[in-house]
């Protein structure tokens, strides 16, 4: 009895410091926790985009998309690659993406287009320009340092009946493509529900949302994602069909070879 | 040549049911590309059909491609043709892959113009008419790529050679002289020499005329770096002259005729690119040079006839480029060009310095479906330019509307073949595509 009741203080007490710790954790605390989710290494993704415009007619893209974090090794935070398998007039077009931990520093972007069979230089700063008639920008789609911002807790707000804390993100760069970026995150998954981006003009211009969260190798991971255009009545919504963490991934996989080759071998 | 094409197919069914969990998957398209002129006569400048069909074997290491074309040409020959446009193998490793085949390869960071970019030869047959994956035309080689990270050592052997395609008739037609003018030193009288041309004679391919070359990747300080080394043979051919005497009575030996054999010489090639990003903007550029390349030589009197006609000189091309990102939807980029013919002399029927500017303003609005795009070409040195204005419209996925206009003008003076837009001055078009993609 006595130990049950020392089990039952122990608890309580690792209970209550959890519950002050959460209390007290700050903007930034919330937005590390998202970045370092289940401490993911590696990531591979294989998802359905459909484009919806204003006349609710739909284009699909079908993507690839591999992601490696390094940590700091060689100054290089993370790389990912994208491939498009379909439809057909884009198939093979490839993105390589090196983002780099330094704040200030660009990322460095290469584009292969299959009908020059060229791969393009892009300017690591070209952030607001949308990724292959998608509503996500070059930007979004790489992996957005922490310190590019500041993050202020706003506090806890439901978002489709689910208690999420909202933070607040505004770029220090001034020249960024977003005014500031809004996000609704679930405190016991470090995953968002909502993001809601503003421009310049502090107008509400894209709103994304994720849905269908399933737990996939020990990490929370959104299966629908919804990217609301306002400010161009159009919608991107991203279904992933496979997903997978932490898996063998070679440093091969991120370089101008693989991007020019069109598919991991 | 056709057994060559069917032994590639044998080849790649062959691996393709020798590879395990080879998937296969085919894609291509059907397009019907026609242009009109826009002024007198109004006449069709081209009504073509096409049938793309591109296939593919994927195995775990091994992924073999080939390219299928069967064209219809109403207006240019009336003729229907089915045309190998590429079939290649890839084999790859951890450290180095191998590409055997016919393939394209493209070595350049030039838009629209070709000075690194020169291991294909041009299909010129519509100028600039046609795409550039159809302007390029694969030929056969063994490409190898050694690759460690972003570096990489690519190793060439091309065993095919392929002239340079371009007419000389028709409207795409490349200017080039039927009579030569020279002064007789003795009467001091001009004199007109009817011009015949030969056969083009092309290599035999065996070991010794192996084309081959490599370039060095490289990835460094954030700029990406390309070295490049080229043996090979002229694509557009260089016209050798032979004069034909006849001994007239009284008067002596006079020139009645010139021969002209188009020949294919070696060329020896160094070349160097670059691209790196300042911010906003991108910066590339490329250059080359050869330590020598024959020139056409005008002679002038007659006592130098017998020279060939050629001289030989070192030449140097020169490419500086800025990509900008002018709008979210709006990218332009502008490039500046420079040859120079070294050691230059006054008899060399090209200029000693061709320089070229382009500008190209690409739109994407509606969400990459419709598609602006101005590209401008223009050669400062001869005062000749290409307008090209075109916009597409995806209404689908799979289907995609093009409507552009081609204006070309300027001096239309030229030496044979060359790269000058005003020879097409006539040529003005106004053209459409309607493309069907699966």
């Amino acid at each position: 009895m006595n130990r049950l009741i020392s089990m039952l203080m122990i608890a309580l007490v690792v209970g209550l410091f959890s519950v002050m710790s959460l209390a007290q954790l700050t903007g930034r605390d919330i937005m590390e926790k998202v970045s370092e989710r289940g401490d993911i290494k590696t990531e591979f993704g294989k998802s359905k985009m459909t484009l919806i415009n204003d006349k609710g007619k739909t284009r699909e893209r079908e993507v690839i998309r591999y992601q490696k974090s390094y940590n700091g090794k060689d100054g290089i935070d993370t790389k990912a690659l994208i491939f498009f398998e379909y439809p057909a007039d884009i198939r093979g077009t490839g993105l390589l993406l090196w983002s780099y931990q330094a704040t200030g520093k660009d990322d460095d972007r290469w584009l292969y287009l299959p009908a020059l069979k060229k791969i393009r230089r892009i300017a690591g700063e070209s952030k607001n320009e949308y990724f292959m008639g998608t509503d996500f920008t070059y930007d979004d789609m790489g992996d957005r340092n922490l310190d590019e911002d500041t993050h202020k807790l706003l506090g806890r707000e439901k978002v489709d009946g689910v208690d999420c804390y909202k933070v607040e993100s505004v770029p220090i760069n001034k020249d960024d493509q977003y005014a500031k970026k809004i996000t609704w995150i679930i405190p016991d998954k470090w995953v968002f529900q909502k993001v809601e981006f503003y421009d310049k003009n502090g107008n509400l211009q894209k709103v994304l949302t994720a849905s269908d969260i399933r737990e996939v190798d020990g990490i929370w991971t959104p299966h629908i994602l919804f990217m609301d255009n306002l400010s161009k009545t159009h919608q991107t919504k991203i279904e992933i069909e496979e997903v997978k963490y932490n898996g063998e991934m070679s440093d091969q996989v991120f370089t101008q070879t693989t991007l020019e080759r069109g598919k991991v071998q | 040549m056709k057994s060559g094409k069917y032994f590639w197919l044998l080849a790649i069914t062959a691996v393709a049911f020798q590879v395990s969990n080879a998937e296969v998957g085919f894609h291509g398209y059907m397009l019907n590309h026609s242009a009109i002129r826009i002024h007198s006569p109004y006449d069709a400048m081209l009504l073509r059909n096409r049938f793309r069909l591109n296939s593919e074997l994927m195995g775990d290491n091994v992924y073999a491609y080939a390219s299928v074309d069967f064209l219809n040409d109403v207006v240019i020959g009336d003729s229907t043709a089915l045309n190998l446009r590429e079939v290649y193998l890839d084999i790859y490793s951890s450290w180095v892959d191998f590409r055997i085949g016919k393939q394209q390869i493209v070595w350049g960071k030039a838009d629209g113009y070709f000075i690194n970019d020169i291991v294909n030869p041009l299909d010129l047959s519509l100028f600039l008419l046609q795409d550039f994956e159809d302007i390029r035309m694969a030929t056969t080689m063994l490409n190898t790529k050694i690759h460690h990270g972003n570096n990489s050592l690519e190793i060439l052997v091309i065993p095919e050679f392929k002239p340079m395609k371009m007419n000389f008739t028709g409207d795409w037609g490349f200017n080039r002289p039927d009579i030569f003018s020279v002064q007789d030193p003795g009467s001091g009288l001009i004199l007109t020499i009817p011009i015949s041309y030969g056969i083009d004679k092309l290599p035999k391919s065996s070991i010794q005329n192996f084309e081959y070359g490599f370039k060095c990747n490289l990835f460094l300080f954030g700029t990406d770096i390309a070295l490049i080394y080229l043996k090979a043979r002229e694509d557009k051919p260089v016209m050798r002259k032979a004069v034909e005497m006849t001994t007239i009575p009284n008067i002596g030996p006079i020139p009645t005729k010139i021969n002209i054999t188009p020949t294919h010489p070696w060329f020896t090639f160094f070349g160097a690119n670059f691209s790196r990003p300042f911010g906003v903007f991108v910066l590339r550029g490329e250059g080359g040079y050869y330590p020598k390349r024959y020139f056409d030589f005008v002679p002038s009197d007659l006592s130098q006839l017998n020279t060939g006609m050629l001289t030989e000189k070192p030449f140097l091309q020169g490419m500086l480029g800025m990509d900008y990102q002018l709008t979210s939807q709006i990218d332009l980029s502008v490039q500046g060009i420079q040859e120079r013919i070294l050691d230059y002399e006054d008899a060399i029927m090209t200029d000693e310095v061709n320089t070229i500017s382009s500008l190209m303003l690409r739109g994407s609005f509606a969400n990459d479906t419709v598609l602006p795009l101005w590209l401008m070409l223009y050669n400062i040195s001869n005062k000749s330019y290409l307008s090209r204005v075109s916009i597409d419209w995806k209404y689908s996925d799979s289907f995609t509307i093009t409507v552009g206009a081609d204006i070309l003008g300027g001096d239309q003076e030229t030496t044979a073949g060359q790269f000058n837009f005003g020879q097409f001055d006539q040529n003005d078009n106004l053209y459409l595509k309607v493309v069907f993609g699966f």
